[in-house]
């Protein structure tokens, strides 16, 4: 398993492309971010800018374009079956590509982090801060988003149908689940457990402990059941 | 070194391989033949794990455990699998992270023995067909494998890059390196296999040492000489059972019946005062026999 994380961290970060996407990643949620600064008559401080970094939704979509050139590259240029022929089996693979995925996630939401909270220091000053519980939540939810965003390059195994898929259907699955909460009128809101919800209330300081808990708990249950989801179809996939 | 029995392998309800037993030795170059959707490619693919046989078994290096053994086969199915924005030595610097201690310069050793140590920073893509077999081949040298599978190698290259590959496999199966090789171009592997196993169908319809197809398709031999009816009188003298064919032409004639040793022969007639312009087997070609015994 260390060899093939090692194989995919040099893939990955020999590549020009992903520090161009990393650049451009965080060039964008800085501007997104900046206009912030003039809420201060509002309330806003240090933390509200930290905190909401990541909730406007570009990082997702950043991650949309990362994990699938990270899952589907060795698919589309053919290598997959020297890694195979090395006595690697289907399974390790896909474990380590979810692993990677992972990791390279948490890197980049520690990377957004630090960079908006120099930038919210900045724009407000530092406070002590209390919101490292919501931040957990959020990198819960973005590493739900990962392991999201695997399984599905993963079944279609083309960077191109993927970054589309990953980039329409989250936000399209979450509406359709709405509509479907109001036309039935159930005690219970499906829409409440799609994977756009887990950082549906992670953007203000103020949330309760409740939610974040709820929040970190619909996250993992979406890690652990993309996992073993897109096991069994890699295993079916390869019978 | 790869033994399989009874291996069988469907894909929905088709039939791909049908009870195979096949038996390559060391030191063997093993011609896979077959048509197009024989099974020659699955076969590999089933032996280098890449798909799950239905039942049967295959045995690598005496037993040993499966998975360790196929990290001591190289491989290139289908075609060589390549990062085509990346140079050959970046390519096989990733894949070497696969693998125990490969040092930077196995790699160039490796590079160098396949000719490509000079490219430098000329990315794969803009590499012939030639090259990339050549750099697959290489990459699957990695790891220093006991045994090399190729599918299809000598595919789409021409004449001087198929005399380089050919050269190549003769080189390493002299180091040691067994072979199993699978081609369309019949010719071309008859001039390096040692062992065919035929495939029709997904059946393994006849394993042959080269040895023996050759003696199946030598028909007779052509002998040119100086002084014919002295030289049919002499070899019909020696060979009581000797079956001449002496043809319309002057001075040639044909032995029909088997000749183990053609020098034999040529000696036996120079020694007895005839001179000896040509002797050579005839018959039919790999293709030929390999056309006969599919009933094409």
């Amino acid at each position: 398993m260390n060899k093939l994380l090692k194989f995919e961290l040099h893939n990955l970060f020999r590549q020009i492309i992903v520090y161009i996407i990393l650049v451009i990643m965080l060039g964008f949620l800085l501007l997104n971010n900046y206009p912030s600064r003039y809420l201060l008559e509002y309330g806003y401080d240090m933390e509200n800018m930290m905190v909401e970094i990541l909730t406007n939704g570009y990082f997702t979509y950043f991650l949309a374009a990362i994990i699938p050139f990270i899952v589907c590259r060795d698919y589309e240029q053919n290598v997959i079956k020297n890694i195979y022929a090395k006595g690697y089996t289907k399974e390790k693979v896909y474990t380590a590509k979810f692993i990677f995925s992972i990791i390279v996630t948490a890197g980049l939401f520690l990377i957004a982090i630090a960079v908006g909270t120099i930038e919210a220091v900045g724009v407000f000053g530092w406070n002590k801060t209390h919101v490292f519980d919501i931040l957990t939540a959020q990198l819960f939810a973005m590493l739900a988003y990962a392991a999201f965003y695997n399984l599905f390059s993963q079944i279609f195994k083309k960077s191109g149908i993927s970054i589309a898929f990953l980039l329409f259907v989250p936000p399209l699955g979450g509406l359709l689940l709405d509509t479907l909460d109001y036309s039935l009128n159930l005690p219970i809101s499906f829409g409440d457990f799609w994977i756009t919800q887990t950082m549906a209330y992670l953007h203000s300081g103020t949330i309760d402990t409740k939610e974040i808990v709820l929040s970190i708990i619909t996250s993992v249950v979406y890690i652990v059941g993309c996992y073993f989801i897109g096991k069994a179809v890699i295993k079916k996939q390869y019978k | 070194m790869i033994k399989i029995q009874n291996l069988n392998k469907s894909y929905d309800k088709r039939k791909v391989i049908n009870n195979v037993c096949l038996n390559v030795k060391k030191g063997d170059i093993y011609g896979l033949i077959g048509r197009n959707g024989a099974g020659k490619t699955t076969l590999m693919k089933l032996i280098l794990g890449l798909t799950q046989a239905d039942d049967g078994t295959i045995t690598i290096n005496n037993g040993e455990e499966l998975s360790l053994a196929r990290k001591k086969i190289g491989s290139i199915i289908e075609e060589p699998g390549l990062y085509y924005g990346k140079t050959a030595f970046e390519n096989m610097k990733l894949f070497s992270l696969l693998y125990e201690g490969v040092k930077d310069e196995e790699i160039k050793s490796l590079l160098n023995r396949v000719g490509l140590g000079e490219t430098g920073k000329k990315k794969v893509k803009g590499f012939s067909l030639g090259m990339k077999q050549r750099l697959g081949i290489a990459i699957a040298m990695m790891g220093k494998p006991d045994i090399l599978i190729l599918d299809e190698p000598i595919n789409g290259l021409d004449p001087m890059g198929i005399k380089e590959i050919r050269d190549m496999i003769l080189e390493m199966n002299a180091a040691g390196i067994t072979f199993m090789i699978s081609s369309h171009l019949l010719d071309e592997l008859g001039k390096i296999v040692t062992r065919y196993g035929i495939m029709s169908n997904g059946e393994l319809v006849e394993e042959i040492t080269a040895e023996e197809l050759n003696k199946r398709c030598t028909k007779h031999v052509e002998i040119s000489v100086d002084n014919k009816a002295a030289a049919i009188a002499i070899l019909k003298k020696q060979f009581e059972n000797v079956d001449i064919n002496e043809t319309e032409l002057k001075d040639t004639f044909y032995i029909m019946s088997e000749v183990e040793d053609t020098s034999l022969v040529n000696s036996l007639l120079v020694n007895n005062g005839v001179k000896v312009y040509s002797i050579y087997r005839q018959g039919s070609s790999l293709e030929d026999y390999f056309i006969e015994r599919l009933g094409a």
